[in-house]
Parts: structure tokens; C-alpha cells; sequence
């Protein structure tokens, strides 16, 4: 491949982030946001190839080390945290997002905001940070997935929704350090991937326990279910 | 010598004993025994830790003076915690209460919980103390809801999300020094810290800032500085009391050595211009307000210490960022000491009242514990009575304050400080005399040893008049690495 192919290839990637970011604050199935999320795990596991794949592959072990990190992403992000996700979904009887403190139609608006912010937060600080090899969308399409993953994590009200605003979140931390540091030592993809399912697999947990959807807006009568039955 | 890799693992094959022992008594006792050890084998190299850098496995692992000082308080924290677990959890274990599923599931989280926060402060590489940190919230979040009640899961799963946010946050900023480090170039791993402050000078200004702020707020979120606090009253308050002590204890400080550590390669690549320092001062002012706020109102005792942590990492931070890292890690110390032992005292009341609500307690003094006592002592040293330590530790960091000529600073602290004193002391006295007809007698047995109160305030009152040049040799070679003079 060219390296002009390349360069359009990671464009298109980082497009296809960004449009994952307005699709989860648009739907409010729970199961479609998690196939999203993980979409773009997908997307972002195979991210390095077109940034850094070119540098990488004359690094003695450069490639090995790529192959073995998007191995690990895909596994766990595509197939093990959904796997869980979809389950915990299955077994809290929530399809929907219910409640949001703010509508579906506002979200989608705040969305295209937060990724116009991205936009123009990206043209001021991305001269003093970038380096020569970064794509130019690199900057924005992780910053907005980071906000929208913060703004989804803030506006859910159930457990399950929460987890998918900060697995988001963490999807945007995953673009901005595969961008902006290049490749991160294995030790490390693979050690934060680890704690987001240990977070995910609690989650779970969470959700069996407090299975009433309101169970974090029942403040109100905890006093009453505190006494000792 | 011991080698550092042996403090990582023995906690970790404590978890394995834990997960698998029969009896609920046999998990409390492998609680005490293990983290017993744990000191042992800390007490095995802190004399090469305070003295100097060691190194082990490769560069992975790092023992300095700043990472032995911290580490000293967690297992010291850890294995007075451990004993107190026994008398705390005495009543659910005579009552049954305390099944095997449930002991298994505290040992097993107790010992990931002090084997996340000893690798935390062992590792040398930037990755591995995230992670590392991390992992200390998934542990602790299994001990906060231990008794899977509606408000102890709301309170662990607001502390999982918040904290996780935040971390995710710190991520970001460990991602954007080290890319800045590697940049800079000139050989190195630009993960490792013992590379990381031989290349700060390199490094650019503005991308380093960057960094330090996405540091700040996310380390900031753990550490509990205002307005990032608000998972922690309720995490602390509903957490079963052993765990509360480690939380408030040291778990905070862990966070706060995080910022720390980040300090001086920011002020390195700054030209030591004070900015990274500059930043700690507003979120300890910050904090101090909103800590003192709500001390005034607040009326459930282990809420009140809760937020008497906020303004004590306040303190702390301030302190640092004027310049006073011996003073800070002096306050740290002490902090730690003080909050330990009212954890426990009030842990022990609260079980004996039936009720955390300070307006039910009465007579305290005279229920047949020294928890009380303890409790009373524990909140007069809280709030900076002479001669306990605090009122030192909080002098030194006012003076510094003053030699360097932050007089608004110094005032808007003192403000603080005056307003938690004035309201810590009425509650503490209330408990103590209350009108007849108001409060309710003891209802329930529930017994705490004589030397875990008697020890802690030993020491309390020991440095409070007295500083062994020991612990002050220790505090300067510690507070050294802060400034960059390793």
C-alpha cells in the first residue's frame, strides 16, 4: 500500500469513529449502544495499522507487538465486554434508556456541539501538541469521543447505561494515546483493557443487585428499607 | 536484602488462601497474619528505601524515599485495620451473619485491595502505577458494598463510576507526557520514571501543562480534592469501618503521591517556574471550603470524618503546592494516624448505638469502651488541637506559607481550618454531654482493643512535641523527591 492509501485509510477510520459517537447519542436501545461501542473497539483496535503500522514494520518486533495489541482489543472489546454487556441488558429487562435527564433530540444536537467543540479545540491546541505523522483527524475524532463518552456517562440514570458512557470514554483515551504517542508499550494496552473488564464484569454484578431500574434515583425511601426486616 | 517482587506477590497468594479457606474466623486471622507479614517484609527494605533508589524486576519496580514513606503507612494502616476487622466484625461472626461466602469475598478483596495499592507505589513504570491504581478502586469498590445493601451498592457503584471517569481521565494525561517524553527523544523509556526526570528538561512546555491538567483532575478525582470529592462521603460512610480506615487512611494519600510524582518532571520541563505547584493551591483551598461547609451540618459521624478527609488532601495539597513538601507528607502522616484511629473508635460506636447519627449518641464517655475516649480525642486531633501532631503539621505548613509571602492563601486556610474546628469540637462535645431525654442508651455489645486507640495517639502525641530525627530525616530525603532532588 501507498503511503497516500494509508493516510486515506486512517481518515476514513477516524470518520467512522466520529459517526459512531453521534450514532450512540441517538439510539436509545441499549443493545444497539453496545454493538456500537464495540464497533468502534473494533475500529480503533485496528486504528495503529494505518497510523503507525508503516513505522512499526521496521522496528525490530514493531509488528509482532501491534498484532498482539489488536489481537487483545479485538477479544476483549469486540467479543468478551459485549458478550457481558448484552447479557447484563438481557437480564435487567431494560431495553430502552428510560428517562434521560435530557431528550433524545437535545442529545443528538449536543452531540453535533461537543463534535464541532472537538473541531475547533483540535485547530487551537493540535499545532502546540501534534507531531508530524499524526492524521489530522486524529485529534478531533478522539477529543469528541471522549466528550460524548463523558456527556453519555453524566446523562444515563441506569448502571448499564453509565458503563457504555465511560467504555466510550475509553475508546477516546485509546484514539488520542494511539495518535498522539504512537504505539504504548504492550504491557500497558493490554493491563487497562484487563481493568475495563474487571469494571464491566462488576457492572454486572451491580445490575443483578440493584435490579430495579430506579434503584439510583430511590434515595427517598432508603431510610424506610434500611431497618432491619 | 528482600527483593521488592515479594511485597507484589504475597499479597496475591494471600488472595488465593483467602478465597478457599473454610471459616469465616480463619479469613479475619489470615487477615491479621498476612498484612503482619507484609510489614515484615516492607520492614526488610525500607532501610535501602529511605536511603536510596532500588530497583528490581529490570527497571519495572522502584523503591525511593517518597515511595518508602508512603508504603510504610499502608502496611502500618493496612495490619492495625486488620486487627480491628477482628473485633469489628466479632458480633456478625457470633450472629452468623458473617457467612463463609462473604468472609471469602472480604479476604480475597482485602488482599487485592493492599496488593493493588503496594504495586501502585512500587512501580517504576507509569503504565503499571495506573493500572495498578485502578485496580485499587476495583478492590475496594467489592469491600464498600460487602454487605450488599441498597445504600452500601449505590455508594460503591457511584465511587466504581466516578473514580473510573476520572482515572480514564489520568490515562489520558500519562498518554500525552510520555508521548511528549518520546519525543523529546534522546534515548530512554520515557514510561519509566527513573528516565522520565532526565528527560523533563527536553520536553516542551504547552503539551507538558496539557498533560499535568488531565493528571491533576484525574489522580485529583481518587484523592478526593474538591469539587471532584462527591463519590467519597458516601463511599466512606457505608463502607464496613476496617475498610473506611484504609480508605480514608491511605488510600487518599496514594492519589495525592500520584500528583506528586508528576510535580517534578512538570516543574523540570518548565524551567521550575512554579506553575505545576501553583495549580495544587487553588483545588486545597477549594477543598478546605467545601469540607468545612459541610462539617457544620452533617450529623453522621463517619460522613463527618468523610469529609474531614476532603479538607485534611486539601491541606496536604495546599501545603505542597506552597512549597512545603516536608511539612505536606509531616500532615500525611499524621492524617493518616489520626483518621485510622477515629475510624475505628467511631466504627466501634456506631455498632454500639445501632445508628451512625451522632444527635442518638449520648455519654459516650462512659459506656464501658475506650471508643469513646477515642472518638473524642481522635476529632479534638483531627481539627488541629495542640499538642497533638495535626496542630504541628498545619503550624509548618502556615509558616511556610507565610516565608513565602502567600498571606491570602495563609488566611483563607486559617478561615477553614477555624470554622471545621469550631464545628468538629461542638459535635464532639454534644456526644459527650446531652441534655437527659435526649439520645438513646447503648443497644448492642461491641468491644474495640485498648491499644489500637492507645497506640495511634501515642504517636500523635509523641510528634507533636517531640520530632525523632529518624522521621525527620525520613520526611526531608522523601520530600526531596517532590522537589526534584532525587
Amino acid at each position: 500500500m501507498s503511503a497516500e492509501t494509508v493516510a486515506r485509510l486512517a481518515d476514513l477510520l477516524l470518520v467512522a469513529i466520529i459517526a459512531l459517537d453521534v450514532y450512540l447519542t441517538s439510539t436509545s436501545r441499549l443493545g444497539a449502544r453496545v454493538r456500537a461501542c464495540a464497533l468502534q473497539g473494533v475500529v480503533h483496535g485496528v486504528l495503529p495499522f494505518a497510523v503507525s503500522g508503516a513505522v512499526l514494520a521496521q522496528v525490530p518486533g514493531g509488528m509482532i507487538h501491534l498484532v498482539l495489541a489488536t489481537v487483545g482489543t479485538l477479544a476483549l472489546k469486540a467479543v468478551v465486554i459485549p458478550f457481558f454487556m448484552l447479557r447484563a441488558v438481557r437480564e435487567s429487562g431494560t431495553r430502552r434508556e428510560v428517562e434521560p435527564y435530557v431528550s433524545l433530540h437535545l442529545s443528538l444536537l449536543i452531540a453535533v456541539a461537543l463534535v464541532g467543540v472537538s473541531f475547533a479545540l483540535a485547530a487551537a491546541f493540535g499545532p502546540a501538541l501534534g507531531r508530524a505523522a499524526v492524521p489530522s483527524l486524529a485529534l478531533p475524532a478522539g477529543l469528541s469521543t471522549l466528550l460524548i463518552g463523558m456527556f453519555l456517562t453524566i446523562n444515563g440514570k441506569t448502571e448499564l447505561t453509565q458503563i457504555i458512557g465511560y467504555q466510550v470514554l475509553q475508546n477516546g483515551v485509546f484514539v488520542l494515546g494511539q495518535t498522539l504517542v504512537g504505539e504504548s508499550p504492550l504491557l500497558v494496552e493490554l493491563g487497562v483493557l484487563l481493568d475495563v473488564l474487571v469494571a464491566v464484569m462488576l457492572t454486572g454484578l451491580f445490575v443483578v443487585q440493584l435490579a430495579a431500574p430506579s434503584a439510583l434515583t430511590a434515595h427517598a425511601d432508603v431510610d424506610s428499607e434500611e431497618e432491619p426486616s | 536484602m528482600i527483593p521488592l517482587a515479594l511485597l507484589v506477590v504475597w499479597p496475591v497468594a494471600c488472595i488465593a488462601v483467602a478465597a478457599v479457606l473454610p471459616r469465616p474466623r480463619a479469613v479475619l486471622g489470615l487477615g491479621v497474619v498476612g498484612s503482619l507479614v507484609q510489614v515484615g517484609l516492607f520492614a526488610g527494605v525500607a532501610r535501602a528505601g529511605f536511603a536510596g533508589r532500588t530497583l528490581g524486576v529490570g527497571e519495572q519496580l522502584l523503591l525511593d524515599p517518597l515511595s518508602a514513606f508512603h508504603l510504610a503507612l499502608v502496611v502500618t494502616v493496612f495490619a492495625m485495620s486488620s486487627i480491628y476487622a477482628c473485633y469489628s466484625f466479632a458480633p456478625q461472626l457470633a450472629s452468623g451473619q458473617l457467612t463463609r461466602r462473604k468472609a471469602r469475598r472480604f479476604g480475597a478483596a482485602w488482599f487485592a485491595f493492599l496488593g493493588s495499592m503496594t504495586t501502585m507505589l512500587l512501580a517504576n513504570h507509569v503504565g503499571l502505577m495506573w493500572m495498578a491504581m485502578e485496580a485499587t478502586t476495583l478492590a475496594s469498590a467489592v469491600l464498600i458494598c460487602l454487605e450488599f445493601d441498597r445504600p452500601s451498592l449505590q455508594a460503591a457503584w457511584a465511587y466504581l463510576l466516578i473514580c473510573s471517569v476520572g482515572i480514564a481521565l489520568a490515562l489520558l494525561g500519562t498518554f500525552l507526557l510520555c508521548g511528549e517524553a518520546r519525543a523529546a527523544a534522546g534515548g530512554g523509556d520515557p514510561f519509566l520514571w527513573t528516565h522520565l526526570s532526565e528527560l523533563a528538561p527536553r520536553m516542551r512546555a504547552a503539551p507538558v501543562h496539557l498533560a499535568f491538567l488531565f493528571l491533576l483532575v484525574g489522580y485529583g478525582t481518587k484523592a478526593g480534592l474538591a469539587p471532584m470529592h462527591t463519590w467519597l462521603p458516601a463511599a466512606h460512610s457505608q463502607a464496613p469501618s476496617p475498610v473506611s480506615a484504609v480508605l480514608s487512611g491511605v488510600l487518599l494519600n496514594c492519589a495525592i503521591y500520584c500528583i506528586s510524582r508528576f510535580v517534578p518532571i512538570v516543574e523540570g520541563a518548565t524551567a521550575d517556574a512554579g506553575w505545576a505547584l501553583g495549580l495544587l493551591v487553588p483545588f486545597g483551598l477549594v477543598s478546605i471550603g467545601v469540607a468545612a461547609a459541610f462539617i457544620v451540618g452533617e450529623h453522621d459521624i463517619k460522613r463527618l470524618l468523610a469529609f474531614s478527609s476532603v479538607e485534611h488532601m486539601g491541606v496536604i495539597a495546599l501545603g505542597i503546592g506552597v512549597g512545603g513538601g516536608t511539612a505536606a507528607l509531616f500532615h500525611t502522616l499524621n492524617h493518616s494516624v489520626g483518621k485510622m484511629l477515629s475510624f475505628f473508635c467511631a466504627g466501634t460506636l456506631a455498632q454500639r448505638f445501632g445508628t451512625r447519627d451522632m444527635r442518638q449518641m449520648r455519654g459516650i464517655l462512659t459506656v464501658g469502651s475506650s471508643a469513646g475516649a477515642g472518638v473524642v480525642l481522635g476529632i479534638l486531633a483531627l481539627v488541629g488541637l495542640p499538642p497533638f501532631s495535626i496542630f504541628m503539621s498545619e503550624l509548618w505548613i502556615v509558616k511556610v506559607g507565610i516565608g513565602g509571602g502567600r498571606y491570602w492563601t495563609v488566611a483563607a486556610f486559617l478561615v477553614g481550618a477555624g470554622v471545621v474546628f469550631v464545628a468538629a469540637i461542638r459535635h464532639a462535645v454534644e456526644m459527650v454531654w446531652k441534655r437527659p431525654g435526649e439520645g438513646r442508651e447503648p443497644v448492642a455489645p461491641a468491644r474495640l482493643g485498648w491499644p489500637l486507640v492507645v497506640l495511634p495517639l501515642a504517636v500523635l502525641l509523641t510528634l507533636g512535641v517531640w520530632m525523632p530525627p529518624v522521621v525527620l530525616r525520613a520526611l526531608e530525603s522523601a520530600a526531596a523527591v517532590i522537589q526534584g532532588r532525587p
